[in-house]
């Protein structure tokens, strides 16, 4: 690895598909060891980069370096990469096709044996072993593949939506295991469109929207800002009164005040709590729902998943 | 191992693996050699029982007797063909046949009597029956051969080989038949033709012309057959009223005999040195026909395994899991890998023929008579000629490689395997035409037309194998090979360009048209 900090460099990164731009002059720093998130709309371009991260497409302009290398396929064994399209070879026996895998990425088959076997003891899966992957459920596939993409112990993982499709009790396997690989030091890229999980596992992250970063940094400052959240009883025109109200959303049955940097929450408070009966009163910093609204705006659909 | 190849011959071993793993790969490899055989039977069965089931004919004599000689003619033959089987064979033991009168005939040809005398003996009740003539006395053992011959044609057909009535019987009585008559029974389909024969054909000035009627004109054995019998009667009366000495007329028709034989060929092997003439034995016809045998086998593994190559990358696709491996292992690695497996497939399916018919032979040969042994071996040296051997792996090869390459570009830009069928259709259509020009390869694997096939790319492989019996010369076939393996690389190398870029598609092809934007637009 090179001597600076960044496991993966985008510098004005390009990449179009006839007339559509999937990546418009993309520039980025992943920290090593950092969670990093990929956040963004459907067709935003979350894909396109990790597929020019891990080599199965090229940029059309810009520079890319990963794990300190611009010679991508010098560091694909480094690389451990789940797509968010997730397949199995169906007739493979669950430890053979982990092995498999390892091998591919340039294990020799007894070590790719040993390591497969380390993770199933990991995985608590000792006894589907020897199954073929064709008898598994979704979520039991799914950690199949999981531990194929970690199989060869890699410095950089990339996750592409590693939650789509589990049931809560895996989605939280998923999340620990995640937090787990960050923790021995490893660069984790997560790509989601489910901004609790974000907010949750990601140091830094990248908001993408039509190819563009809208937003790129560490998470806390991301969620930098003023915001109240409160519900009450009585008209709701009271809350047009307030001083130094920047923007009123209804989010559900409860109403979201951003207000200007100066203002205190407990001014607010006072105020209203001679106007309405109030029910709740919450201050707290920008959610990445709150962020990814603001940003991407109209443009799309937004997903209710972390509502 | 280089580690160009070490992921390559990783993937090829997976994709192998898996499908020699699989009943659907047993039941192909040990039932194919038998449907084959099954196949190969039936066809036979069907061929010659068509080739024996009789054929019934009229005849409506215009003429002054014509007809009526010719079926003389025919009688003359037939008993003659049966006389000179029964004096070299022994009389058979048949309980459903009187065979007394067999044994009797016997004794005349033990008394010194030839072939030709017998038959002038026996065959006069025969003939007076068929002249309508019952004043004609015979020596009793031809009023008993009479009597045995039109009970016992059965046996006739099966002891002797060359009976006319085995192919072609004679509707009604000859002479008496009227066109009106031959009409019905052809409309009722009680008859394949009926011939007119006129009572000008022996017009010096203006000879007149028979005529076969018939349902289906395109079957014409039964018209050549006839007319060659009628064309010798008319002959004969024309040489009688030319007053020219029966030995004479037998001398001036007689047909020049040839000896077939053949030049040996260093490349095929043979008896002689190449250049020599020889004599033309069972093996050399297994010879020529082993390229025919290995050209439909190729034709069939080629496109057995193509289409499996086609299957694999399709399903692979649909199952998403190419992506996953893409961020391991290149489009090329993968494609390459996925190709080596159906290869490894293929020879392996080769391997289960080869050692099948090996253990088939060891034991056959081993219960065989020793003279029998030796031609079943000359015979099997015949079929496994080195020299054919080679063609095969290599046509097999580069044509698995350059069909494979088409096939596997098409799966690459498609999500399912109704897409593939349908845009493989065009290539499956070029993969059926050298199976239905075969034949004019195998009659003439120098014509013209072989020579042009050999030159079309996606014939190349099949055409030089049905050639190998007899290829061209050494600068065409070498011009042949080379521009066949430039499109081999060629193929290869846009096939790759699509492949690389379509395999990670996930829109509707097109069509052909998206293939080339394809090629055109490789770079991922």
């Amino acid at each position: 690895m090179s001597e600076t900090s960044a496991a993966v460099e985008f510098r004005d990164v390009r990449k179009t598909f006839g007339d559509f731009v999937a990546l418009h002059g993309l520039s980025i720093d992943i920290p090593v060891g950092s969670v990093y998130g990929f956040i963004g709309p459907n067709g935003a371009g979350k894909t396109t980069a990790m597929r020019i991260l891990t080599g199965i497409s090229k940029a059309d302009s810009g520079n890319v370096s990963v794990l300190g290398s611009e010679e991508l396929d010098t560091v694909r064994p480094q690389i451990g990469y789940l797509p968010e399209e997730k397949g199995i070879y169906k007739r493979m026996r669950v430890r053979d096709f982990i092995a498999y895998l390892g091998r591919l990425k340039g294990m020799s088959h007894a070590i790719s044996l040993t390591a497969a076997d380390k993770l199933i003891e990991r995985f608590k899966f000792d006894e589907w072993r020897f199954e073929r992957c064709q008898g598994l459920s979704k979520g039991m596939s799914q950690k199949v593949q999981l531990m194929g993409t970690l199989v060869h112990d890699p410095e950089l993982i990339i996750f592409d939506e590693p939650f789509s499709g589990l049931d809560p009790v895996n989605t939280e396997q998923v999340r620990d295991l995640i937090l787990e690989v960050s923790e021995s030091g490893k660069t984790v890229i997560l790509s989601t469109h489910i901004m609790q999980q974000a907010e949750e596992l990601c140091d830094e992250l990248v908001l993408l929207n039509k190819g563009e970063a809208v937003v790129e940094g560490p998470l806390d400052q991301i969620r930098k800002g003023n915001f109240i959240k409160l519900s009450f009883e009585g008209d709701s025109d009271v809350l047009n009164e307030v001083e130094g109200v920047r923007e009123v959303k209804l989010l559900g049955k409860t109403h979201q005040l951003e207000l200007a940097d100066q203002i205190d929450p407990s001014d607010v408070l006072s105020f209203l709590s001679s106007r309405v009966k109030i029910s709740k009163f919450d201050t707290t910093a920008a959610s990445l729902h709150d962020i990814f609204v603001r940003e991407v705006g109209g443009d799309i659909d937004v997903e209710q998943e972390d509502a | 191992m280089p580690s160009w190849l070490q992921k390559r011959l990783l993937i090829a071993r997976r994709d192998w693996r898996e499908t020699v793993r699989t009943r659907g790969f047993w039941l192909a490899a040990l039932l194919g050699p038998v449907i084959g055989l099954v196949f190969i039977v039936v066809a036979t069965v069907v061929a010659v029982s068509s080739f024996t089931s009789v054929g019934r004919y009229a005849v409506v004599d215009q003429s002054d007797g014509l007809a009526l000689e010719v079926e003389q003619r025919l009688l003359g033959i037939d008993v003659s063909a049966f006389l000179i089987e029964l004096k070299e064979k022994p009389v058979p033991d048949n309980a459903d046949v009187d065979v007394a009168i067999l044994n009797e005939i016997k004794d005349l040809f033990e008394s010194g009597e030839s072939v030709h005398e017998v038959r002038e003996t026996l065959i006069t009740p025969l003939r007076a029956e068929l002249d309508g003539d019952d004043s004609v006395r015979a020596e009793r053992v031809a009023e008993d051969f009479a009597k045995w011959w039109k009970a016992n044609r059965e046996f006739i057909q099966d002891f002797s080989s060359n009976i006319s009535f085995s192919k072609f019987t004679l509707a009604g009585r000859v002479g008496t038949t009227t066109e009106e008559q031959a009409q019905e029974w052809l409309e009722q389909q009680a008859i394949l033709g009926y011939f007119i024969v006129p009572a000008d054909l022996l017009d010096r000035e203006e000879p007149g012309e028979a005529t076969y009627v018939t349902r289906n004109f395109l079957k014409d054995d039964l018209r050549d057959w006839y007319r060659n019998h009628l064309s010798f009667v008319v002959k004969q009366r024309k040489l009688d009223l030319i007053q020219l000495e029966a030995t004479d007329a037998v001398w001036i028709q007689q047909n020049v005999a040839f000896n077939v034989r053949q030049v040996s060929d260093d490349r095929v092997g043979g008896d002689g040195q190449p250049g020599d003439a020889s004599d033309i034995e069972a093996e050399d016809f297994v010879q020529r026909g082993a390229p025919i045998a290995y050209g439909y086998v190729m034709w069939f593994l080629v496109f057995y395994s193509t289409f499996a190559l086609l299957t694999s990358v399709v399903e692979e696709k649909a199952t998403k899991l190419v992506e996953l491996l893409l961020s391991t292992v290149t489009p090329s690695e993968l494609m390459d890998g996925k190709a080596m497996g159906v290869l490894f497939v293929i020879a392996t399916t080769l391997g289960i023929w080869v050692g099948g018919l090996a253990i088939i032979g060891l034991l056959g040969v081993g219960v065989m008579p020793a003279d029998l042994q030796e031609q079943v071996q000359s015979i099997i040296g015949a079929i496994f000629n080195p020299y054919y051997i080679a063609h095969f792996i290599f046509y097999l090869t580069t044509g698995y490689m350059f069909f494979g390459a088409l096939l596997g570009a098409i799966g690459s830009v498609c999500s399912n395997i109704r897409e593939a069928q349908s845009l493989a259709a065009p290539i499956s259509m070029l993969m059926i035409v050298p199976i239905v020009v075969v034949y004019a390869v195998i009659i003439d694997p120098n014509s013209l037309a072989a020579s042009i096939l050999s030159y079309i790319p996606p014939f190349t492989p099949f055409v030089m194998m049905f050639r190998a019996a007899d290829h061209p010369d050494l600068v065409t076939y070498l011009l042949i090979n080379i521009w066949f393996l430039l499109w081999v690389v060629g193929a290869r190398y846009l096939s790759r360009r699509v492949y690389t870029r379509g395999i990670l598609m996930e829109s509707k092809p097109e069509g052909f048209r998206q293939l080339a934007k394809l090629v055109r637009r490789a770079e991922t």
